[in-house]
């Protein structure tokens, strides 16, 4: 055999055959590692999620049941002439005075009547929670504890139920939902798509279809690449300077009178989804300059070759070939706007709201932020609020994702098949 | 008396379509000059296109035939930093006159490229839609029909129109290609190596195709395949490149002439596969 | 790579060349050779020439095999396929040459040389004439020369003219019996074969005109387009 000259004898190459394979196998454990690295981390995070969000609670009413009707433990089992009658004469004059203008005792359910005493009456109060982990192996800590406060009770919380969905803001943990945070969350990124979206999208196809390859596009391509990386906070004082402060009649709705919601000012929802609408703006310029670029050179030639103008082919074969990558890079924009916290602090989001936003000139308050104040909260309870928010942020985020892939993968299936 | 007469007086048939001996001229090329930025790819070319002929542009790689070919309908001017100096006249109109529209020059000079690429839409469509966006007002399935009969395709693909167009053959996908071309109702159909990228049985079916279409259209067809250009053409132009890899027209004559006795022994050399 | 690739083919082409030069040679010795023998009444020679021609059919057999090969497998233009086209026909003319040389050389075995000694003597005279003429042709072959091929198709006036003039001898003669009859009969034959070398040197120069310059003039003087009327 030739090779014997230049590459050596045969062991030779079986010795350097086994340390080429050995490096390939040493580089293929490190990738392995790494990712069964990252995703140790995510389990450990879902996991410190889903802990703080069951357990065990140690609860003090400050009335207790068996106090008003003797022999009942609990008031679910009140009957419902109980109920009326205890809510008629425990509840406090002016508690009394706004239920019965919200709706008459007489016409509420009996689970109605419940929560009422339940929140104004009984007033159980939370001394200390714990987490899953926790409440699955230290038993015994527990129930000592309990025997050790004077009127305690424990009873086990999934503090994600639904309940927590619907509620609003309350100082009281066992009562706090994130209905409001939610519905803000939602609202804004509405108008964050709706501004950011055609801009976007109309800006990328200037640059890459229509532009002319200078000086000064190149500087100004330079500077969208930068904006994307600017901190977000940064984007939070931007928008707080001009959508908050300079723009306020306009952000407020001031200028359209008849719709305010005159405590507003600029921080409205108008004003937040500006401002994140600023934030992925250059994301979904980038995205879509891409998903332009990925568009083959030939498909636009046959299209100029049958007759077509730059227009024509740019809106019947150009974005519908690159829609699908449009689209999937717009919800992963979208997605990370609905997890920032930042800019939307900084813009003034509600500290304390109760009240549903009602349209865009509404006060707010999000998820993100929500979870932030929360967990800031020195009390235990909040932590476990947190921690259920988190798997409602995740919740969301995973629909909006799933939708994204479900209409593309869709979309792609009807172009496979058919024009 | 000239053979044509004699077969005639002798009573026998052709079977091909006799060369006419009156040539109309559909393209004139004067003086045309080519660059790309301060580059000059192509200087001086002149030539003549005859009318529903089909005219063969050969030469080796970079000698600026692909340039030429699209001067002709203006795709040049897709090109950052391409600029033309000379005159294309087609029917006697300058192309490159101020108020000429290149999308329309477009529409009148279709072309067909190496790689077949039919747009990501159903079989129908690719035909239809650029009919449509020139506002053809008549009947779309009749259209349709007429355009893939043209291009030897209907039988193939009539009962699967909403098809997906990309998962056609390459061979079928050149032929649809070309359907679409027609129709938008072209008078010269310009090709850039219309089969390289087909196996020969696809790339016999397309040749047979061209000696067809050439009956209604003037057809331009830039080639590397000698045997190609010698089946299927009536005239050649054979392009040569200079030290400053400068395009120029080295020899145009028919193509019976150009391949049998060619005047220039550049040419000879690169059709006897000498370089290329 | 190039100059490789420019040597295969022309070497090709270069050894198809030879075999019609050899069979040109061949063809100029053969006529020379059987001249001598019927001048000379030379059996042994003839017999020669008759075995020899066995070698220009073998020739011929193989330029036109060689010739079908180059143009399936090399699917050439210009000056090659003209040459390849050229020298396939070209052959046959150089066959049909041999043949008269071995015609000639049949007609010494079989016939008393006594008789009518003159006419033998310009008859050969024509066979030298066509020996030339095919040895001129060689020359204009090997150089493709079309100015060369035209000047020795024209030689072929001459052959005429020796044809004519022999013929009009010929009628006037009386023979006296039929061994005459038969020997002037054979003459007659025999000047035609000469001229009919003369022909195929001018068809063969045609062709060498076409490898040269790619048309084929007529070169055997003036042929009349047939009037119209005789076409139906």
């Amino acid at each position: 055999m030739q090779t014997q000259s230049l590459f050596g004898t045969e062991t030779d190459i079986n010795t350097l055959m086994g340390k080429r394979k050995r490096i390939g196998l040493l580089w293929k454990v490190a990738f392995l590692f790494s990712t069964t690295l990252a995703i140790l981390f995510l389990i450990l995070l879902l996991l410190t999620v889903i802990d703080s969000s069951f357990g065990y609670v140690a609860l003090r009413n400050e009335v207790e049941p068996s106090s008003l009707i003797a022999g009942k433990k609990s008031v679910k089992d009140f009957s419902r002439a109980e109920l009326e009658r205890v809510a008629a004469t425990n509840l406090s004059s002016g508690i009394l005075r706004r239920v019965e203008y919200e709706k008459p005792l007489e016409q509420r359910t009996g689970n109605d009547l419940v929560a009422l005493l339940e929140q104004y009456v009984i007033k159980p109060k939370v001394l200390k929670t714990w987490g899953l982990w926790d409440s699955l192996t230290h038993t015994k800590a527990i129930d000592e504890y309990s025997r050790s406060e004077e009127g305690s009770y424990l009873t086990f919380k999934s503090w994600i139920n639904a309940e927590f969905f619907l509620a609003d803001q309350s100082a009281d943990p066992l009562h706090a939902g994130i209905r409001t945070a939610f519905l803000g969350s939602l609202w804004i990124i509405l108008i964050t798509f709706l501004f950011a979206f055609p801009i976007g999208v109309g800006s990328a196809i200037y640059l890459q279809e229509y532009a002319q390859d200078n000086r000064l596009n190149r500087i100004l391509q330079l500077n969208i690449f930068n904006l994307s990386a600017v901190p977000s906070i940064i984007y939070g004082l931007l928008g707080l300077a001009v959508f908050v402060r300079a723009m306020q009649s306009f952000t407020s709705g001031s200028m359209f009178s008849s719709l305010t919601d005159a405590t507003a000012n600029g921080r409205t929802i108008l004003s937040g989804g500006l401002t994140l609408g600023l934030l992925v703006l250059p994301v979904i310029i980038i995205n879509t300059q891409e998903a332009l670029k990925a568009v083959p050179a030939s498909l636009r030639m046959s299209s100029y070759g049958v007759g077509a103008t730059k227009w024509q082919t740019i809106w019947h074969q150009v974005l519908p070939a690159s829609g699908e990558r449009i689209l999937t890079g717009t919800i992963l924009a979208l997605s990370r706007a609905l997890g920032e916290t930042a800019p939307l602090v900084v813009i003034g989001a509600s500290t304390f709201i109760s009240v549903d936003p009602t349209g865009i000139f509404s006060k707010f308050t999000t998820l993100p932020i929500q979870i932030y104040q929360w967990s800031a909260r020195p009390q235990g309870a909040y932590r476990n609020l947190a921690g259920a928010a988190i798997i409602a942020l995740l919740i969301l985020l995973m629909l909006m994702n799933s939708t994204a892939i479900y209409t593309r993968d869709k979309l792609a299936k009807k172009k496979r098949l058919e024009s | 008396m000239n053979t044509s007469n004699l077969a005639e007086a002798l009573n026998l048939g052709f079977e091909k379509k006799a060369v006419t001996h009156q040539q109309k001229t559909s393209l004139t090329l004067d003086k045309v000059n080519i660059r790309y930025g301060t580059f000059l790819a192509v200087k001086d070319i002149s030539l003549a296109i005859y009318e529903r002929q089909v005219t063969a542009f050969i030469g080796p790689s970079g000698c600026g035939k692909s340039t030429v070919l699209r001067s002709i309908n203006r795709m040049n001017d897709m090109i950052r930093g391409a600029s033309i100096v000379g005159s294309v006249l087609f029917n006697g109109y300058d192309l490159y006159a101020k108020d000429v529209d290149p999308v329309l020059v477009r529409r009148k000079i279709g072309m067909v490229f190496q790689k077949p690429n039919p747009f990501p839409k159903s079989i129908y469509e690719n035909i239809a839609w650029g009919a449509r966006i020139n506002g053809f007002k008549g009947d779309y399935d009749e259209l349709v029909e007429t355009s893939l009969r043209s291009a030897a395709l209907w039988e193939e693909v009539k009962d699967k129109l909403k098809q997906n167009a990309l998962r056609l053959s390459g061979g079928q996908q050149q032929r649809l290609c070309i359907a679409r071309t027609i129709a938008v109702q072209p008078e010269v159909i310009l090709m850039d190596e219309p089969a390289s990228a087909l196996d020969p049985i696809a790339t016999g079916k397309i040749e047979e195709l061209i000696q067809e279409l050439k009956a209604s259209y003037t057809i331009i067809i830039v080639t590397h395949n000698m045997g190609q250009a010698s089946r299927v053409s009536d005239h050649t132009a054979f392009f040569m490149v200079d030290e400053q890899r400068t395009g120029y027209l080295q020899e145009y004559a028919p193509t019976e002439q150009l391949f049998l006795n060619p005047r220039h022994k550049k040419t000879e050399e690169y059709i006897s596969g000498k370089f290329g | 790579m190039e100059q490789k690739q420019k040597s295969l083919l022309d070497e090709k082409m270069q050894f198809f060349q030879e075999m019609l030069i050899q069979m040109g040679n061949r063809v100029e010795e053969a006529i020379y050779q059987a001249q001598h023998a019927f001048l000379n009444h030379d059996i042994t020679l003839a017999k020669q020439v008759i075995a020899n021609d066995w070698f220009i059919d073998q020739l011929q057999e193989m330029v036109e095999n060689d010739g079908v090969r180059l143009l399936v497998s090399e699917a050439p233009y210009g000056h090659y396929m003209r040459h390849i086209v050229a020298g396939m026909k070209i052959v046959s003319n150089l066959e049909r040459m041999g043949d008269h040389a071995t015609h000639l050389a049949k007609m010494t075995i079989s016939e008393e040389q006594e008789l009518f000694i003159p006419f033998v003597e310009r008859i050969s005279e024509m066979a030298l004439l066509g020996a030339t003429m095919i040895r001129k042709a060689v020359e204009a072959f090997i150089e493709v020369k079309s100015e060369k091929a035209m000047e020795v198709a024209a030689m072929d006036d001459q052959m005429d003219a020796a044809r004519d003039a022999l013929n009009a001898s010929l009628y006037s003669l009386k023979p006296n019996n039929e061994r005459e009859m038969k020997r002037i009969l054979n003459l007659f034959y025999l000047t035609k074969e000469m001229e009919r070398m003369g022909d195929q040197v001018t068809t063969i120069c045609r062709w060498i005109v076409y490898m040269d310059k790619g048309q084929r003039p007529r070169l055997n003087g003036p042929k009349q387009e047939p009037s119209n009327q005789n076409m139906s």
